[in-house]
């Protein structure tokens, strides 16, 4: 079968320097696979990521150019993809590989142009917060929590604004309200774990992962930040709420269950 | 990883659009006025079959209207031809000459047909007219689920069963796999026709027919459903009413195993307010009761035996049931 992925690679302009805010990156897309817009909108995902994770990781040095781009434009040829990388999930629409620092999005007929490049956003997200923090351990929850939140950017406005996922945060109201979320099991869920749930259980881990970040981005950016920064290579979460969150992860979990029923 | 979305924008895209343009004939109307206003009639009927003939048969809910000139009121019907609850979402695109015809309006119709919603035709209008769509979901929103029910394992009492917890776009379910080819309900109810369909395919045939699966939907008292897929033949018809433990299907024997999938949902409010989200049931992890472990959520690809209580028997009774059955089961127990 004809391979018709193609490898676009991130250009960057200084190699292995610290990426300064007003630096520009561009893509190359010798197939055109991606329209103008999708183009620019990517480029703004990758300024504005790279200057989010700067500011989780301050004194960090990293070379975006190891970054690798897939856009498979056939369900067959992504599936492959998936399975050489060994992450085979037929319901997934794109995914990042630490092996080998690829991120691979599918691009078909059926692929909306947003679906696309949010997917595009989240999977940028996993390979940014990789390739900052190498093979430390990243909880679960934290890891597609913020891949989900940053998926939800829009950069196609003068204004760059988050989007706020409705369906998500409609999901875990329900689930409170079903007495089926338990915060202090949830944040100790492994990969596996965390990947069973969510797929069996209508995106539990994802609607819940994400909520728990919107929530505290919009509480206190430059708290959750701070958070954010210690939970990498933490064994325990409650640990860092406990000393990061006013009243410790028991009173997170009673703000955040508040937050969440007054939608 | 990015999990495809599990969402549709389509919420009210398999709603159905009427236009009514009515004309109200004054009785001191000059001739040539008469001679428009009844053709206007005539197109008007000529359309209205053709209207009529929009409609899905297959829907569970036939909405249908009525314009009574001599007392100048518009007035709605809703014939639900299912057994359960369904929540009905009329949204006006347009509409002008009518008291209080706002932009939409909702209601929850149970079996049968029923008068909705009236309105008055305003005194000072001289035309009327309007263009309707409407959208229908299985279940009751109004309804609270009782997270706290213990559902009973679906095979006989004392009996052992393996459970696993299945992928399934639409959310939990639950495969098991029996002792024996009979299949128990979980929970009692009546039993819904699933070969009616809402808009957003719950109930209806959405698995594969070419499998040649059986499947059941059972409307629970607190409005979540259960719903049973398997290779097999109902005991239970559309319409009848079933108790807990009831048995409910025989189940074909395929691969040396007999099997039936299980899920437990309703109609989620939370959803049903967002036009953006096309699924609007949420599937959740019901409480079941083993012999073993107590009152537990299944966990993925263990054994349990199955408890049944009279406690359990007596939950979705009324008083006056609960009194009765006690009352009996103390008469067994004497007699014995």
């Amino acid at each position: 079968m004809k391979n018709s992925s193609f490898y676009i690679v991130l250009f960057c302009l200084l190699l292995s320097v610290k990426l300064a805010a007003q630096e520009n990156l561009k893509f190359i897309d010798n197939e055109n696979l991606l329209t103008k817009k999708e183009t620019a909108c990517l480029e703004k995902a990758i300024q504005y990521e790279a200057d989010f994770f700067n500011r989780l990781f301050l004194d960090k040095t990293v070379d975006l150019s190891a970054i690798k781009f897939t856009v498979a434009t056939g369900f067959m040829e992504f599936i492959n993809v998936q399975a050489q990388a060994g992450a085979l999930h037929a319901n997934a629409s794109g995914f990042f590989s630490s092996r080998d620092s690829t991120l691979v999005v599918l691009k078909n007929k059926k692929s909306k142009s947003n679906g696309f490049l949010s997917t595009c956003y989240h999977e940028l997200s996993h390979a940014f917060l990789h390739l900052h923090v190498g093979d430390k351990y990243i909880p679960a929850w934290f890891n597609e929590g913020l891949a989900e939140y940053l998926d939800q950017m829009t950069f196609d406005k003068k204004k760059i604004v988050h989007r706020v996922n409705n369906y998500g945060v409609m999901r875990v109201k329900t689930l409170i309200e079903l007495k089926d979320l338990n915060l202090s099991e949830f944040v100790e869920w492994n990969y596996q774990t965390f990947s069973q749930k969510s797929f069996t259980q209508e995106g539990y881990g994802y609607a819940a992962g994400y909520c728990m970040v919107l929530f505290l981005m919009q509480q206190n950016e430059e708290r959750a930040i701070t958070i954010f920064s210690n939970l990498i290579g933490a064994r325990s979460t409650k640990e860092v709420f406990d000393r990061r969150y006013a009243g410790g992860f028991a009173q997170f979990e009673k703000d955040f269950i508040a937050y969440i029923e007054s939608k | 990883m990015k999990r495809s979305s599990l969402t549709n924008t389509q919420g009210y895209e398999n709603g159905y659009s009427f236009t009514r343009q009515l004309v109200y004939l004054l009785t001191h109307l000059r001739m040539k006025n008469i001679l428009i206003s009844g053709f206007t009639i005539v197109l008007l009927s000529v359309f209205q079959a053709n209207a009529q003939s929009f409609q899905d048969m297959s829907n569970a809910v036939q909405l249908s209207d009525d314009f009574d000139e001599n007392q100048g009121r518009l007035t709605f019907y809703a014939d639900n031809k299912d057994f359960c609850d369904y929540y009905l979402y009329i949204s006006f695109v347009y509409s002008e000459g009518f008291q209080g015809m706002t932009t939409g309006a909702s209601v929850v119709v149970s079996h049968g047909q029923r008068q909705i919603k009236s309105y008055k035709v305003d005194e000072k209008a001289t035309r009327y007219g309007y263009n309707y769509r409407y959208a229908m979901f299985r279940g009751n929103p109004n309804k609270k689920p009782d997270v706290e029910f213990s559902y009973s394992l679906p095979v006989v009492n004392g009996e052992t069963i393996f459970a696993e917890t299945t992928e399934n776009q639409e959310g939990y379910q639950l495969a098991f796999e029996l002792p024996t080819d009979t299949v128990y309900a979980c929970r009692g109810g009546v039993i819904c026709d699933d070969n009616l369909k809402d808009h957003t395919a719950k109930g209806y045939k959405s698995f594969s027919d070419s499998r040649h699966l059986s499947q059941i939907t059972v409307y629970h008292a607190d409005g979540t459903f259960g719903e049973y897929v398997f290779k097999g033949k109902p005991l239970v018809y559309s319409g009848q009413d079933i108790k807990i433990g009831t048995p409910i299907a025989i189940v074909d024997n395929s691969l040396e195993k007999y099997s039936v999938r299980f899920s437990a949902y309703f109609l989620d409010k939370n959803k049903v307010k967002d036009q953006n989200v096309g699924n609007k049931h949420t599937h959740f992890r019901p409480f079941f009761q083993t012999y073993d472990e107590g009152k537990v959520r299944l966990e993925n690809g263990k054994t349990y035996i199955c408890e049944l209580t009279d406690e359990m028997l007596m939950q979705d009774m009324s008083k006056g049931e609960r009194k009765k059955f006690l009352k009996n089961r103390t008469k067994e127990t004497d007699e014995k």
